[in-house]
């Protein structure tokens, strides 16, 4: 069978030798897939030639054939099992005539007789001699493709031992034949990414703009140039999942490069996330926030989507960035190593372009402030975001309307301190109005942020107060936790879990159903 | 190798698969084999029998594997009379039945499943007669 195949395969030293000249040979790199079907190829070719040793003179059995002693005899009966012919004597059976039995021994010293010269019509007389060829012999893409990431894993393993191979974005190559990239096509590439204000282009577009290597193949000239690039602190490789583009790393965004401190989350901060509700879990996963742990919540793989819907919360909207959320991540482009990801936003409204990040580790997307300004989106807006799968670019749209005056949670001063009142401002855009907030004083907001951040004000501190502040729009005094989520992520950035687990440990809040809460007593 | 169990032993089905047990013979009844093979041939079969006298051992070529084991007089003749139309008819017992059926085939192991067309009896009717507490001309499951 082909899985069995694939366990028992194994990388040896001779393998790589094998593997080195063929690199020196061909002169262009080689991928892991290539690499792998090569290895299968060589590997079933020993086993046919060793098959072939081992079926050499040896005759396919057939009752109605005669032998003769020190003969080699392949039985079809017992999986083609090889025998030697050790003895013959006449056989006894008036029915049958005249004919012989031959005694032979199997390799495992095992004996057993068999009819020979038989003249009557026997099944076995009509096995034709191909049928001792190895059993279950696939093509090297069907065993590839049967147990990829085993025999991939084999191959890395044995490749990175070797001192003279180097491995590039997946593509294999010796060190010896390496071309030597100097200084100056390094200066050279950089001024061809600064005339594309840093990028991202590809490596053969770079090499056509600095006008070539002067020697070795397209590829290796490639493979060579990306190495170059990779080792050079200027350059960025930025391309999703196979393939590589490059950008120029002082012109990236200082967003991209440093996380906003406004997106910053401390993942490593405890809490008791046992604590949380049925209720509470499944609002998180509702929410779907980037730093919540929702796959670890779902039991199984939720189904691929094409489009996300979100509600824009304040970190988001004021650092112009999308959560790069569980839900998200499956339309965004990943790579292996890569942690930013250079990518191109389309606004939906009127199909304006803009240049995107994917900034992976961190988990968000840099590059909207531009279309939420444009659109005055407000905190709480519903926005959908989709892959065109023509372009594989990231369409970005919102429940679009002509402004209307709408009541909205504006984030005011009260002395100096955080508060909240109701005011109506024109909105054009469709939002969830318990996540809804504004501000007027984006200033005063900012320090309000900063304020929050120097201080060592607990999280259940932060939600007495917003708590408090909240409440008093509410004549029952309670406040919705997806409202007291949006409002707490204005002061510090918090997923709903720590939140959850603050209201449920903490006597001062009481919990009214409904996901509303209230301060204990009011 | 054929292990050899008891059926009380071992809960059987439609599908366990029996054998003669010829072992059976020798420990566990006065009744004479021999005597009891040469019942299962015709008159005409038995006086046949002492021309094979002299061939000791007969050759038997297994018809799928082309295999050669080695039978004796009375095993052979047996063998013969099992190829013959109406070696199992509708006038045979059942335990005579099932035991003519395993000789036929070799002394290959059958289940009840198998032995129902071959015998035209209900598979559960077979399995009931086999699988009581008393074993029947030394026909065991062997599994």
């Amino acid at each position: 069978m082909t899985r069995s195949w694939a366990r028992g395969f194994e990388v040896s030293a001779e393998d790589v030798d094998y593997l080195q000249g063929l690199l020196l040979e061909r002169e262009i790199p080689l991928s892991l897939e290539e690499i792998a079907l090569i290895l299968i190829e060589k590997r079933l070719q020993e086993q046919q030639s060793a098959f072939q040793e081992q079926y050499q003179g040896v005759i396919t059995y057939r009752p109605a054939e005669s032998y003769e002693v020190g003969g080699r005899v392949a039985f079809p009966s017992f999986d083609f099992s090889v025998a030697e012919v050790v003895s013959l004597r006449k056989g006894n059976n008036p029915d049958l005539g005249q004919f012989q039995v031959i005694k032979v021994r199997f390799e495992d010293g095992h004996e057993r007789e068999f009819a020979a010269n038989l003249q009557y019509a026997h099944p076995l007389n009509t096995i034709p001699e191909t049928a001792n060829t190895p059993p279950s012999i696939r093509t090297p893409q069907q065993i590839l493709q049967a147990d990829r990431d085993l025999i991939f894993a084999q191959i890395t393993k044995a490749l990175q031992a070797s001192d003279d191979l180097i491995r590039l974005s997946g593509n294999w190559f010796s060190r010896t034949l390496m071309i030597d990239i100097n200084e100056g096509y390094l200066h050279l590439a950089e001024a061809v990414l600064d005339m594309y204000a840093g990028g991202a282009l590809t490596t053969p577009q770079i090499l056509k703009d600095i006008g070539g290597l002067g020697t070795g193949s397209d590829a290796l000239q490639e493979f060579c140039l990306n190495n170059a690039l990779n080792e050079d602190p200027r350059f960025d490789e930025v391309g999703p999942l196979d393939t590589v583009l490059w950008y120029l790393r002082r012109l990236e965004p200082a967003e991209v490069q440093k996380t906003p401190d406004i997106l910053h989350y401390n993942a490593a901060l405890p809490y008791d996330s046992d604590s949380l509700t049925p209720e509470q879990t499944a609002l998180e996963i509702e929410i779907d926030d980037e730093w919540s742990p929702v796959e670890e919540y779902l039991d199984e793989p939720t189904e691929a989507i094409n489009a996300v819907s979100l509600v824009l919360l304040y970190s988001h909207r004021r650092a112009g960035t999308l959560p790069l959320s569980s839900r998200m991540r499956q339309i965004l482009p990943t790579a292996r190593k890569s942690p930013r990801i250079a990518i191109t936003l389309v606004d939906a409204q009127d199909n304006e372009e803009y240049s995107g990040w994917v900034v992976r580790h961190e988990r968000y997307v840099y590059g909207l402030a531009a279309l939420y300004r444009k659109h005055k989106l407000p905190v709480g807006a519903h926005i959908t975001a989709r892959r065109d799968p023509s372009s594989d670019k990231i369409v970005v749209d919102f429940q679009a309307h002509r402004p209307r005056s709408e009541w909205v949670r504006l984030i005011v001063s009260k002395n100096g301190q955080m508060g909240f009142e109701d005011q109506k401002r024109a909105i054009g855009a469709g939002f969830d109005d318990l996540m809804i907030l504004g501000a007027d004083d984006l200033a005063f907001v900012d320090d309000l942020f900063r304020a929050h951040q120097s201080s060592n004000k607990s999280l259940s501190s932060i939600l007495r107060m917003l708590m408090g502040e909240l409440s008093r729009a509410n004549t029952q005094g309670a406040v919705h936790a997806k409202t007291l989520y949006s409002a707490l992520n204005v002061l510090r950035r918090y997923p709903p879990g720590p939140m959850f687990a603050a209201l449920n440990g903490d006597s001062e809040f009481d919990y009214v159903g409904n996901h509303y809460w209230r301060m204990s007593g009011s | 190798m054929v292990q050899q169990k008891a059926s009380s032993f071992i809960k059987t089905t439609v599908n366990t698969r029996w054998h003669i047990d010829y072992s059976w013979w020798d420990q566990h009844t006065d009744e004479d084999l021999r005597t009891y093979l040469l019942s299962h041939l015709s008159q005409e079969q038995r006086e046949s029998l002492g021309d094979l006298s002299g061939n000791h051992l007969i050759d038997l070529v297994d018809p799928e594997t082309g295999e050669v084991t080695q039978a004796n007089d009375l095993q052979f003749a047996l063998q013969r009379a099992a190829q013959q139309p109406g070696f199992i008819s509708p006038h045979t017992s059942l335990v005579d039945g099932i035991f003519r059926a395993l000789i036929a085939n070799g002394n290959r192991p059958l289940s009840a499943n198998d032995l129902s067309p071959i015998l035209s009896r209900q598979a559960p009717v077979i399995l009931k007669t086999l699988s009581g507490t008393r074993v029947y001309k030394g026909i065991r499951p062997t599994e």
